[in-house]
């Protein structure tokens, strides 16, 4: 078990070293060390939730560690922690990582390194199964920034292109600068508890103030690796790597370790009543935030890119509200269908080569059928729309916010709901507009749908969409033993009629012509968000002003000062080497003087010493 | 009388004279002069001395400085010569290429 990631880091080897040329050979290599992880997974699952069902209490975790680093104040484990969070991670990340690869296998047809890709999504998906069986949190802080250098390195795969470059490097630094909390708050946990295993934090003891101190920073690395506000703006760059990555990394997999986290520490944060507070905050505000710029996208990875935002504030407030089982099973369908929108828009980015939604319109992207209509399904969960996966997650959600009893908070939840069904409802009525008849391709264009490669995974998914919300009972009881209630009607009747509405709005405004934007789009308040609320501005400013002004700041005190002494010291040296050598004028009657001169003190000297 | 130290004064007075001219005249023949001058300076004391200890030796040793000088000025002079012959001039102050 300990090994669970070894097939997908020796694929990553395999590849990298021998392969980079063999491109068959280094597809099947990979594709078999993802169905193997996924094999064992779904062997796995069976067995423990075979056993689950059997008990009415939660089964206890396994966990196996080795002593790895052994220090005088601490030991630090290394191995793995199996229960049933951990399980249902597993089947998230392992299915959709099988899913993305074979979906790769077309998508990036034609593209020369396609064998360094499939290394890279190996490598990715070991260090995301290292995250997520982690039995403590160094462990997890180490795997964490592993995923970040893989996110980096399939950011920018196409590195030649400079966006693509920028746009890797500022994934990188901004969910580096949130880990630079994280490991604060690592710091501190090892510093007052010596243990930072997840076994012992229910019985940890922290008061109130250090738990606030220490949530809060656990929570920075939740904000910059699950893209909260205000380190968000590094995701919808991120959009510049290739398709199959957004799906795998910015949709399904990486950025929901940070509420995989949260669950995981959940006993630390649950200690204090404050750090919660700030969570549901600003995972509302995210989710807020979020869905407004996904309203006013015109390419289509963007809308989505902001719609994984949005839904990942969403499981951050969820988890502030107090339910983590709401949080991770919104996380669980959130990766089936989010991973299907992405890898259905990748599907018609392939065909249209061109991420502009009107584009896609015009090329014929009505005509795909089966990767038109599985989009329609993800964007039906991902309104939250009955008896989708979606509405099952989002009215565990809702709930949970209802009980927190907040009128204000709720009913902003409850707004965003709206907004998430107006901007996801809107790509699919542009999409599926009437095209005028002289456009190229019009219905059905001569390619017709994407192989079986690619639209292979999208039915699986939409599949898996449909299905997994009635799992919801048995999830609740397999993650914590909790029952399963009936429908609240009274949370999803509200929220249904609004995402109801949002469905009317976006196809009132886009049924019709073929080149208007639509009528939300046109309001002039919509550019706030369409300038991504200033916030890259924002940040741009603070760079070059204030970061790059005390870099100059120190730069110009080492050219100084510091440079300036140590040359000081020689011009010095120099200086009196120069006066020293003009004792030496070759001139006799000087070196003359100087001997007298000299002769006479001596004299006088011992003189005066014998005469005393 | 001359008492001793009549003698030693005037051998001092001539010693400081002979060291002055070496220390501050430009001319090498000058110098040389000046240096004459000190050796003299040093005979005189020799003599004084020994008449005044009734030793022989002074005198004896006198001679010998005189021996001395008078070869050292012979080559003292060839020398001059050379550095005549080399640099232009007998001017000390323009020898000074032994500098650093």
């Amino acid at each position: 078990m300990n090994g669970i990631f070894f097939p997908y880091l020796i694929a990553f080897a395999l590849i990298i070293l021998f392969l980079k040329s063999r491109e068959k050979l280094a597809l099947a290599v990979s594709l078999l060390a993802s169905g193997v992880v996924l094999v064992s997974t779904a062997i796995l699952f069976f067995r423990h939730h075979g056993l689950a069902v059997q008990s009415d209490m939660p089964l206890p975790p396994v966990t196996y560690t080795v002593d790895w680093l052994i220090t005088r104040s601490a030991t630090f484990q290394f191995g793995y922690l199996v229960d049933s969070l951990t399980v249902l991670m597993l089947i998230v990340v392992e299915a959709v990582s099988f899913l993305v690869q074979l979906y790769s296998i077309g998508y990036m047809k034609g593209d020369p390194s396609r064998a360094r890709f499939f290394a890279y999504l190996s490598l990715f998906s070991a260090a995301m199964t290292g995250l997520v069986i982690s039995p403590n949190l160094l462990q997890t802080y180490i795997f964490w920034e592993l995923v970040g250098l893989c996110s980096y390195l399939l950011i920018g795969f196409w590195w030649h292109k400079p966006e693509a470059a920028a746009a890797a490097k500022k994934a990188f630094v901004m969910t580096r600068f949130g880990d630079l909390g994280m490991f604060l708050g690592l710091l501190m946990l090892l510093y007052y508890k010596g243990n930072a295993a997840f076994v012992d934090f229910a019985s940890l003891g922290l008061e109130a103030g250090l738990a606030t101190c220490i949530s809060l920073l656990l929570f920075c690395g939740v904000i910059g690796k699950s893209s909260q506000f205000p380190l968000h703006v590094w995701l919808p760059d991120a959009m510049e790597g290739p398709t199959p990555v957004s799906a795998l990394i910015h949709a399904a997999t990486m950025v929901v370790a940070g509420v995989y986290l949260l669950s995981r520490a959940a006993p630390i944060f649950m200690a204090s009543q404050t750090a919660m507070s700030v969570i549901f905050i600003f995972g509302a505000v995210t989710a807020f935030l979020a869905a407004t710029m996904a309203c006013v996208q015109r390419d289509i990875k963007k809308v989505w890119a902001y719609s994984t935002i949005s839904q990942l504030g969403y499981m951050v407030l969820a988890f502030g509200a107090g339910s983590s089982q709401a949080s991770m099973f919104h996380l669980f369908t959130h990766a089936f269908y989010k991973a299907l929108l992405f890898l259905s828009a990748g599907s018609f980015i392939h065909h249209a080569h061109s991420n502009d939604i009107i584009d896609i319109a015009k090329k014929g992207g009505r005509g795909m059928i089966i990767t038109y209509g599985t989009m329609i399904v993800g964007a039906i969960a991902l309104a939250g729309i009955y008896p989708f996966s979606g509405f099952w997650s989002k009215d565990a959600i809702l709930v949970a916010v209802k009980a927190m009893g907040n009128p204000v908070g709720f009913g902003f939840v409850a707004f965003t709901g709206f907004l998430t069904a107006y901007y996801s409802f809107r790509v699919v009525f542009l999409i599926g507009r009437n095209q005028s008849p002289h456009a190229p391709g019009g219905h059905g264009d001569h390619h017709g749908d994407s192989p079986l490669t690619m639209t292979g995974p999208l039915m699986v998914l939409a599949a898996a969409t449909i299905g997994v919300g009635f799992w919801e009972g048995a999830f609740g009881h397999y993650l914590a033993g909790a029952a399963h209630g009936p429908i609240h009607w009274d949370v999803a009747g509200p929220s249904l009629i609004l995402a109801g509405l949002g469905i009317v709005l976006a196809g009132a405004s886009f049924g019709w012509n073929l080149n208007e934007e639509g009528v939300v789009d046109r309001l002039p308040v919509m550019d706030i968000p369409r300038k991504k609320y200033y916030l890259d501005d924002f940040y741009l400013w603070v760079t070059h002003r204030i970061v790059l002004g005390c870099s100059f700041l120190c730069a110009y005190i080492d050219r100084h000062f510091v440079d300036g002494s140590v040359n000081g010291v020689s011009d010095t040296v120099r200086w009196m080497g120069n006066q020293w050598s003009r004792l030496q004028s070759g001139q006799i009657q000087l070196y003359l003087n100087a001997l007298v001169l000299m002769f006479s003190v001596m004299g006088l000297g011992i003189y005066f010493a014998v005469k005393f | 009388m001359i008492t001793l130290q009549e003698y030693l004064t005037v051998a001092a007075l001539l010693f400081a004279v002979g060291l002055l001219i070496v220390l501050y005249r430009n001319n090498a023949i000058s110098i040389l002069m000046g240096v004459e001058l000190m050796l003299n300076a040093a005979n005189l004391n020799f003599v004084a001395f020994s008449r005044h200890l009734g030793d022989m030796g002074g005198q004896i040793f006198a001679l010998f400085v005189i021996v001395a000088a008078a070869a050292e000025a012979a080559v003292a002079i060839a020398i001059i010569v050379l550095l005549y012959q080399n640099l232009g001039s007998v001017d000390v102050e323009k020898a000074h290429n032994l500098n650093g």
